[in-house]
Order: structure tokens, then sequence, then C-alpha cells
């Protein structure tokens, strides 16, 4: 089979794995070729709006399993082909040389059991890092059911490793991919987060620690293919930022790729679910939320015509109007249209100076938003009265309506930032 | 009122701010472009380079300005604003008033301006390290041509010259007419006249046709969306793009 086919197929069914970062990892060798940034780099963009800064393909689109919402299931008859470690390090080394990319997301169906193909995946990881001297970006998934000395051996090559959930819980799982036990899932991201902690203690007291995964791990769940509510899979998501230390979960829409009778038939990705989601993790991770803040039992989906904050802000209507002259810093984040960036931007000026309204603008507040939540020496500017009712109805019209029309992914940001101070901020 | 002229570079400019902040008069326009037509009322004045003048100058900005400030300066300068000189000194200007917390004056005019192209040349410079396209010439050298908005190539030779460190590179800027040059050893800027004409090697066609064939297989159709994808790549730097070619 020639290249450009392998490659067609390969990348075709890698395609829907969400993480494209190339963020978080600082690796920098004299002399070899390449070199981690840790803000990340972003390539190019596709054409549906996701970011390209890795080599994203699978080593093989053969897979021993059969999960239902999988394009490379056991029983579906579909080219197969794949990819050599030699071929492997061929492209990613010449794309590297034109900057094309700024290194490799590996990934790949299950070839006979878990560790044989865990050993081909170590086997491209070393070839790239010792023949090669490769020093870029390396991502590589695990295989669920690899033995621990493998998942240690592939931890020291790799820049993150990553092992899906795939789905938010165990129920879903063994109907859509009965051979996947969430156990041998949480497994090895509790094996990597150890390997973390033990690497960054080492780092403090030996000056070369051998790295282990200096990017951390990250994963990625199917949204919408399944039952589980907002709130499930936002507490779920909360629990692997805690307890593993997980740096990214990613959420994908369902897009159909297979007729199954376990599957539900959308006319379109559910796109703006995954968005609202994707808004709540950032709460989550930057500002201090809890996924019992967003949601609860009696109301377990968030609200798809304003964001998550703003919804949480519509209903803790007592809080506001805060005073951005005298706000400490938590409570200016948690005013809708000030993000981590303003309120610090906020935080800073007014030591020099008192803010006066226009002065907002400037600080680059969205007071499309903000103004109905705030006072600025004592005076509110909202246009209309801070009624949850009036207010829900003023913000869901303005806000709705722009992203049905341009559907903002956020998931893409990550690797996009310059520096340290964006890559906890999310933005450039 | 006085219209103060230097060099162009970088260095001459910081010797006529210098020049400026020692003379307290009316300063009208500080140029590297002589004027066609020179205003009966204003008094020219040509600022040489002096190395004792631009470390004067340099020990001046450190002394009295927050640290950050000497980037904002350097970017801003690198920037194609047209009224970027007069930016720039209006910020030293006022920073010389209100000393360490200039950066904190962001509701300031000219503080904001400064921090708005600082940030615009900054994002460029970030954004062509991911843009950059090299082919492989016949000799073994690789060419890159780009053509940025702002003058960023003094901004990006240290990333490429530390990834490709075995590899002998030019990023040719036809805009500006100026070529970043990297022989395995360390990198620097140079004039280059427009009509290059590299020869590929053998294998550029093929590895391109891999790359094109890559990027069109990662995209999900289900979710196309030219706006955001126009959003993140603008029209204007597709160009040079190997992949949107």
């Amino acid at each position: 089979m020639l290249m450009l086919d392998k490659l067609h197929i390969l990348a075709d069914s890698a395609k829907y794995d969400a993480s494209c970062a190339s963020s978080g990892s600082s690796r920098n060798v004299r002399g070899k070729l390449g070199k981690a940034s840790v803000g990340g780099v972003c390539h190019s963009w596709s054409s549906d709006g996701r970011c390209v800064s890795l080599l994203k393909i699978l080593m093989t689109n053969a897979c021993i399993y059969d999960c239902a919402y999988c394009l490379n299931r056991r029983s579906n008859d579909i080219p197969r082909a794949m990819l050599s470690p030699d071929e492997i390090c061929e492209l990613t080394v010449e794309f590297y040389r034109k900057n094309y990319i700024e290194g490799l997301f590996l990934s790949t169906g299950i070839v006979k059991n878990a560790d044989y193909t865990m050993e081909l995946l170590i086997q491209t990881a070393r070839k790239l890092r010792k023949e090669h001297n490769f020093s870029g970006y390396l991502h590589i998934k695990l295989i669920p059911g690899a033995s621990e000395e493998l998942i240690d051996i592939l931890g020291r090559y790799a820049d993150r490793v990553s092992v899906n959930i795939e789905l938010p819980s165990q129920q879903s799982l063994s109907i859509l991919a009965p051979d996947k036990k969430l156990d041998a899932i949480l497994t090895p991201m509790k094996q990597v987060k150890e390997s973390i902690d033990t690497y960054k203690a080492e780092k403090k007291t030996l000056r070369r620690a051998p790295l282990f995964s200096p990017a951390g791990q990250s994963t990625q769940l199917i949204v919408g293919a399944t039952p589980e509510s907002d709130m499930q899979i936002l507490v779920l998501s909360s629990w692997l930022y805690k307890k593993v230390a997980m740096k990214r979960v990613y959420y994908s829409a369902y897009i159909p790729v297979n007729n199954d009778k376990n599957l539900p038939a959308l006319p379109t990705p559910p796109l703006l679910r995954e968005h609202r989601l994707y808004q709540a993790d950032w709460l989550l991770r930057f500002y201090d939320f809890e996924p019992d803040e967003l949601l609860s039992p009696a109301n377990p989906n968030l609200a798809t015509e304003v964001d998550p904050k703003t919804a949480w802000a519509l209903a803790h209507l007592d809080r506001f109007p805060v005073e951005v002259n005298v706000a400490d810093y938590n409570t200016l984040l948690r005013v809708p249209g000030i993000g981590v960036q303003s309120a610090r931007r906020i935080i800073r000026s007014r030591k020099v100076k008192r803010l006066r309204y226009e002065d907002l603008n400037k600080l680059r507040v969205v007071l499309k938003r903000a103004r109905y939540f705030i006072t600025v020496h004592g005076r509110y500017h909202g246009d209309m009265a801070c009624d949850e009712q009036l207010l829900f109805k003023r913000l869901a019209t303005g806000f709705g309506s722009n992203v049905n029309s341009s559907l903002i992914q956020l998931d893409l940001f990550d690797s996009l930032f310059s520096d340290r101070h964006s890559v906890i901020t999310g933005e450039l | 009122m006085t219209v103060y002229i230097y060099d162009g570079s970088f260095d001459g400019f910081l010797c006529c701010i210098h020049v400026c902040l020692q003379n307290a008069g009316d300063i009208e326009l500080i140029t590297c472009k002589p004027q066609e037509q020179s205003s009966l009322f204003s008094e020219e004045v040509f600022v040489e380079y002096d190395r004792d003048v631009l470390k004067e100058c340099i020990r001046l900005i450190d002394a009295r300005l927050p640290k950050t400030a000497r980037k904002h300066i350097y970017y801003v300068f690198l920037s194609s604003a047209p009224e970027r000189e007069m930016v720039i000194w209006k910020y030293i200007q006022f920073g010389f008033t209100v000393g360490k917390f200039l950066d904190r004056h962001i509701t300031d005019d000219w503080v904001r301006q400064v921090h708005l192209l600082s940030r615009k040349v900054g994002c460029e410079a970030h954004r062509m390290h991911g843009f950059v396209r090299f082919s492989r010439l016949k000799e073994g050298m690789y060419y890159a041509r780009i053509s940025p908005d702002h003058n960023v190539l003094p901004l990006i030779g240290k990333h490429f010259a530390e990834r490709l460190p075995d590899q002998r590179f030019m990023i040719h800027d036809v805009s500006r007419n100026l070529a970043l040059l990297y022989d395995t050893r360390r990198w620097f800027i140079t004039d280059m006249e427009l009509h290059y004409n590299p020869h590929e090697s053998n294998d550029e066609a093929y590895y391109k046709s891999l790359w094109k064939q890559y990027f069109e297989s990662i995209a999900i159709k289900e979710r196309a969306n030219d706006k955001l994808q126009r959003q993140f790549v603008p029209l204007r730097y597709r160009k040079y793009m190997t992949e949107m070619q």
C-alpha cells in the first residue's frame, strides 16, 4: 500500500481524538532536533476549525475490540493499514524539519493484545528519541490493560500520555464497549499520577531526574452517545482533575460513525452541549467553581441559552452587583464578562487609579454581560433592573445566537497559548 | 517644534529618544524618513548613532521604567504602525513621570496603545512559529517565505535555531526584503533581493503531498467551520502555507 493511502486511512481514523495540545512541556536538549515549547505551538487549523499541532495518527486501525461508537471496531468492513515504527519516525522527523508539526500524537488500535501493542509504541518512541535524537513533543496513548512496567517505560519517552475514558459511566461502557473495563482505564491513570508525583519530587533534589510525562496526562469522553447528564460528566471531570491530576479532560460531541442498535441517531453532533461543557470545565479549573454550584440533581443539565457562569450568576443575584473598585479577585472572577485576564487587569490598574465605567472597556471587560452585575463608584450601569427573568432574556438572545452562528470551540485553545501566563488563563 | 530623524535602526532610535529626553522643547515628530515637505516653522535634527548615548539611554530606561518596558518598546518598534515612534516616545515620557508603575496604567491611552501594538507583534511572532513552512532545497538548505504584517524576523530566530540546530535554513520576509539566515552555528538577519528562485530537492513534492493528504484527512466533515478556521489562519497568511495551496 502506498504511504499516501496509509496516511489517509490512519489520519482519518485518528481524527476523532480531540486533543491537539503541544503545551505543558519545556523539553529542550541543546543540539538535539526539536524542542517542546511550554505554551505549545499551533501549526495550522483544519477546515473544521480545529488546530493542527501534532502529527495525529494511528499506528494501526486494526483492532481486536468491538466498541460500538468506534469507526475501527473489529466488525466494520473498512480498509486497514499499519505503519512500522521506522515509517512513523520518518514522517515525524521530515514533517518536523519542515515546521509542519510540533511533534507526534500516536494512538492505535489494539493488535494481538495490550502488551504487544504497547511494545510497538515503545519501540517507536525509543527510536525517535534515541536514533533520531528527536526532542520535540510526543503524546502517546496508553493501552488499557498493559503491564505496569511498559507504562513506566513509555512515560519516560513521552511528554504526555493519555488513556481515554470514552464514556462517562461503567454502565455505558459495558453496553457500548463490552471489552473495556472502567478499572482497566483508571488503573493506568493512577499509576501515571504516582509516577509524575515521584518525578516532581525527585526534580527538587536531583538536578537530572529522569523525566516522566512532563506535560501530564489527559483524557477524552464522548458526549451525547449515552444518557448521562452534564452533572454526572462534570462530577467525573472534577474527580479526574483532583484525584489523578488530569491536565485536561476533552469532550467530544458524538458523531455517529456506525449503525448500532445501542447508539442514538442524532441528526447533528451536539456541538453546543460540548461547548457548554468546555465552558463549565474552564470554570472548574480556573475559576474555582465546584460542579454542585453549577448543577444540581434537580437541574442536572447546563442551560443552552446562556453560558454556565451567567446561569450561576442569575441564580445568585443576591451576591450582585459587586463594586469593581473594591471587590477581591475571586469575587471579580465570578462576574459574567470578567475573565482571568480582565480580573487581573482590574486589580493591577486600580492600584494606581480609581476605575471609571469607561475604563472597563479598555481593560477588555465584556460589558455586554458584566454591566448588569457590577457597580462602578457605586453606580449601576445596566439599562434594566437586576432581575432574573428580564436578564435571562436579555443575555440569552445576545449570546445564544452568537454561539449558534460561530460554534466557538474552546477545546482548541490549548495550543495557542504563548507563555506560562496564558497557559493558566486560557487566553493568548 | 522639532522633527527628529534617526537612521532607521533600533539602536539609532534609542539614541534619538535620548536626545529628545535631554531637550525639553516641543517634539513634532520622530521618524527615519526624510520629510518631503518641511514645515516653515519646524526645525529638522538628524541624530546619529553613538554607542555611549545608546548605553546611557538603556541605563536610563532600566533605571526609571519597569522591567517590562524594554520589551514593549522593542516590540512596538518592530510593528508597522506608522506612528510607532511617537507612541513609544509618549509612553517613555509618561513613564518618566510615573516610574516603575508605568505598566499598571492600562487605562492611559499611550500605555494602552503600546500594550496593544506590543501584543500584536508578539502574537504574530508566535503565529509565525507555527506558520513558517520550510522546503528542502537541492543543496540541502531549508527555505521558507513569509510576509507578516510586522517585522517579526528578529523575534523568531532563536526559536528556530534552537529546534533545528543542525539544519541550515533561511526565512525570507518577502514584503520587507529581509532574510533570517542560520548556518548551524548562529543566526542573523540580512537584506535579501526579491527574486530568489530556489530549486527544491527531489523528494520535496512527495512530502508536500503527504502533508496535504494528512491535512485533509484530519478534518471532521460533520464539524466543518470555515469561519473559525479563517479566524485562526487569516487568508493573508495562507499564501505560503503548503497545506493551503
